[in-house]
């Protein structure tokens, strides 16, 4: 319960910037999950705002109040670390109790409290067991509940990568849990989760992507998917990612809105391998420029058959299939697309397209996945033909981003 | 390419108290990229060791290409590990790569041309008289892997080797393990957390609980017909009903009745020997779900939907993943399903919408129900 603000916040250690001009707000009783790869800055960050460290420029506020130069028991932050860091000679009740039994007097209550956060946590007559009788999402709901006793209702829930080392289908249900303990009527809880994991920022109700020291975007998980700032957000949120440069052919207006509640415009692309694509964005752009499609792998629907609507439609031939689990990935190289309208003329039209395709030199390596259910898989096989399209609404548009910088960020081949 | 083969492998600690594996039947075959996963506790560790010679098993044999080594020393089985740490001495890349030859005494010719080999393999051999010092994860743990392979080894042991780099570099850099191990002509054995990983990049799964081998399967198998609860959710995560059976038509056609009032379900599941009135497990996978509106035209749509089971649904809640939608859905009977759906799915449901769900049987799967559905459910 309590509204943060960082206002021009640098961080320099041993003459390196770890913090560039952090400028962020979190409101009072959200969900804020900060991500970044490694030495982004998130642990300085989470330093800062419990008070470990000292910020070299800039201000710190808790509810207005200015506590940069408070030390870390005045800010009242609860922060439960990766490695849960439990006492192993105390109960899990003297574990969670010990900071308040620090600094007040009436163990009772204090006791009584403990009582209180454990049922939040599932954890109701447990508090005499030692942490190592308890299983280790038992440990997790421990360090939860401590890191909860420690803010004494008014201060900020700090997560520090709290999952990192644990199986990736354990951590979706920790985290669903953790958010709803700090989100439930009793807490409400101000909360910054720092993660590196994609999935998991995912949670959040506004994400802060963070690369070397500078925040990169602010925004819900929907604008961070679908109109990030810039091609490292895309991609890091992103499993792949495939990248078409081309050249605008045709602008259109279209009847519908974009995610940004801005009215959505048709654009076409011709790319250098002579594709003809079409994105609907809500970014402006002109006849003539060079612009770049990123579409994720898994936007792309795949079929056996020709598609009536050859709308964004490509057709190739299978390079590589892996069984994923829940998605198939495939790998198709497309030499040539199907017959497409641009206004209003037939751009090209292959009859025979089986004989051409094997033909036609390869021009470009596509990555899809698709779901493994029964209505998308169609058993594909290495060296077949198949049709794949993607919904032009998920394209993300950015004017043309350099070759080099494509390649280094989306480490493409 | 040695094949590995364990003969009723059992390993006690602690005079009889812990048996951290039991009775353990195993061959990996030549050249066969296999990953090895569990909970921690299962015993995947003490398995790795007794296969490498490090710890020596209590009942047993040990073969590697068919010779009983299980009295042969570590150094002499022709075995290299990869460690998470990476374990790099502070020398220049060429001298780390080839320390373990320097130390045989191989001639210098065959040192040269073993660590040429390796490090083109891993793609670091411009980089030889570098200090590995300050590189990235990705590049120690080349690193490593040359040195596993300089090392003459046949088989490599890795224990999370890509648990140390960021989720988004590991995603990327496995495929490049496995090109790696495939160039290089290795049997591999990985313990890894990540599950997606083992699926994505491993010939065979293995997976261990209690010192028990679970199951051994392509992944492909595992996923789709897991054997027990167990590893169904421990593999991508799994949704259960409780219910019970009604009615048995033919050996392998069972009529389902879902607890406390919930819907009938006639499900074909072979090899099964369940009898009437039994209390059963129904077990799917949060993507095999689909999602209709009331009223939905099936008739007319482009999908074949034929024999698809159909039931009414409330939606709980929905949320992100960055890759799917998931939603939290209400059956008839207050029971909970998790459903996944690609971001581009078209409906955009919101909560507390009615719905129907529809399930086609033959992605369901029945399990006896086990004594105790909380353990058999619990991932730790």
């Amino acid at each position: 319960m309590v509204r943060v603000e960082l206002r021009h916040v640098s961080f320099i250690q041993n003459k390196v910037e770890i913090l560039h001009d952090i400028n962020l707000i979190i409101e009072d009783q959200e969900y804020l999950t900060i991500v970044g790869p490694t030495g982004a800055g998130k642990t300085s960050l989470v330093g800062l705002l419990s008070g470990l460290y000292q910020p070299t420029k800039g201000q710190i506020l808790f509810d207005g109040v200015d506590v940069t130069h408070f030390p870390p028991y005045e800010r009242h932050c609860g922060v439960m670390f990766e490695s849960y860091a439990l006492f192993p000679h105390l109960t899990v009740l003297d574990n969670i109790c010990y900071a308040r039994h620090m600094h007040e007097s009436n163990h009772t209550e204090t006791y009584a409290i403990g009582e209180a956060v454990l049922e939040l946590v599932r954890l109701e007559g447990r508090g005499s067991a030692l942490p190592h009788e308890c299983s280790g999402g038992m440990q997790q709901r421990i360090a939860l509940a401590r890191a909860i006793m420690a803010l004494e209702q008014k201060g900020l829930l700090i997560l520090d990568e709290p999952f990192k080392a644990l199986d990736a289908g354990l951590r979706m249900n920790l985290r669903r849990e953790v958010r709803k303990i700090a989100k439930s009527k009793e807490l409400q809880m101000t909360t910054v989760h720092v993660t590196n994991d994609m999935q998991e920022a995912m949670m959040g109700d506004r994400i802060v992507v963070l690369d070397q020291g500078r925040i990169r975007q602010i925004g819900t998980p929907q604008e961070i998917l679908y109109e990030p700032v810039d091609l490292f957000v895309a991609n890091f949120f992103s499993t792949e990612m495939n990248y078409f440069n081309g050249k605008v052919v045709e602008v259109r207006m279209v009847e519908k809105i974009g995610f940004k509640g801005k009215p959505l415009q048709r654009v076409v692309i011709q790319t250098k391998e002579g594709f003809f694509l079409f994105a609907k964005t809500e970014k402006n752009f002109e006849i003539g420029d060079k612009v770049t499609f990123l579409i994720r792998s898994q936007y792309f629907q795949a079929r056996h058959k020709r598609r009536q609507d050859k709308t964004n439609s490509i057709v190739g031939k299978v390079n590589r299939v892996k069984f994923m689990g829940a998605w198939l990935r495939i790998e198709m190289l497309a030499p040539y697309q199907l017959e497409t309208f641009v206004n209003g003329n037939k751009t090209h039209s292959m009859k025979n397209h089986c004989v051409e395709l094997s033909l036609e030199p390869p021009k470009k390596l596509i990555k899809i996945e698709i779901p493994t259910t029964r209505v998308a898989v169609h058993n594909f096989q290495v060296g077949e033909t198949i049709t794949i399209y993607y919904p032009s609404q998920y394209v993300i548009v950015f004017p043309q981003i350099p070759q080099p910088e494509l390649e280094a960020t989306l480490r493409v081949n | 390419m040695p094949e590995i083969r364990l003969d009723h492998i059992t390993k006690i600690f602690d005079n009889g108290k812990v048996i951290a594996v039991n009775n353990v039947n195993l061959i990996i075959r030549d050249g066969d990229f296999v990953f090895l996963l569990g909970p921690s506790g299962c015993g995947k560790t003490t398995l790795l060791r007794t296969i490498s010679g490090l710890i020596q098993p209590t009942q047993g044999r040990v073969f590697i290409n068919g010779l009983d080594v299980t009295d042969s020393p570590p150094q002499s089985r022709g075995i290299a590990f990869v460690f998470q740490n990476f374990n790099i001495f502070p020398l220049t890349v060429w001298e780390n790569c080839t320390y373990a030859l320097n130390v045989q005494g191989y001639s210098r010719d065959y040192i040269i041309e073993k660590g040429e080999r390796a490090l083109e393999i891993v793609g670091l051999l411009e980089r030889a008289d570098e200090y590995p010092i300050g590189w990235g994860n990705g590049d120690l743990q080349r690193l490593g892997i040359a040195r596993a392979i300089c090392s003459g080894a046949r088989i490599l042991i890795m224990d999370e080797p890509l648990g140390s780099l960021d989720p988004k570099i590991s995603a990327e850099f496995r495929w490049e393990l496995r090109n790696i191990i495939k160039d290089a002509h290795l049997t591999a054995i990985q313990v890894t957390h990540n599950q997606e990983e083992a699926m994505a990049i491993g010939d065979r799964i293995i997976i261990m609980r209690d010192g028990h081998l679970l199951q051994e399967d392509t992944p492909d198998e595992l996923y789709k017909y897991p054997t027990s609860l167990f590893v169904g959710n421990f593999l991508g995560g799994i949704n259960i009903l409780e219910g019970y059976v009604i009615h048995i038509d033919h050996p392998d056609v069972y009529h389902v009745k879902i607890r406390l009032g919930g819907p009938k379900l006639i499900i074909n599941a072979p090899y099964s020997r369940f009898s009437l009135d039994e209390n059963i497990i129904v077990a799917f996978r949060p993507e095999d779900v689909y999602l209709f509106p009331l009223g939905y035209d099936f008739e007319n749509s482009q999908a074949d939907w034929t024999g698809i089971f159909l039931t009414d649904a409330i939606i709980k809640s929905k949320f992100h993943t960055g890759k799917e939608r998931r939603f939290i859905i209400e059956i008839d009977n207050g029971d909970e399903i998790e459903i996944s759906k690609p971001e581009t799915f078209k409906y955009r449901f919101c909560e507390g919408d009615n719905i129907q769900i529809g399930l086609f049987m033959d992605d369901v799967r029945l399990f006896k129900y086990p004594k105790n559905l909380q353990k058999e459910m619990d991932l730790q």
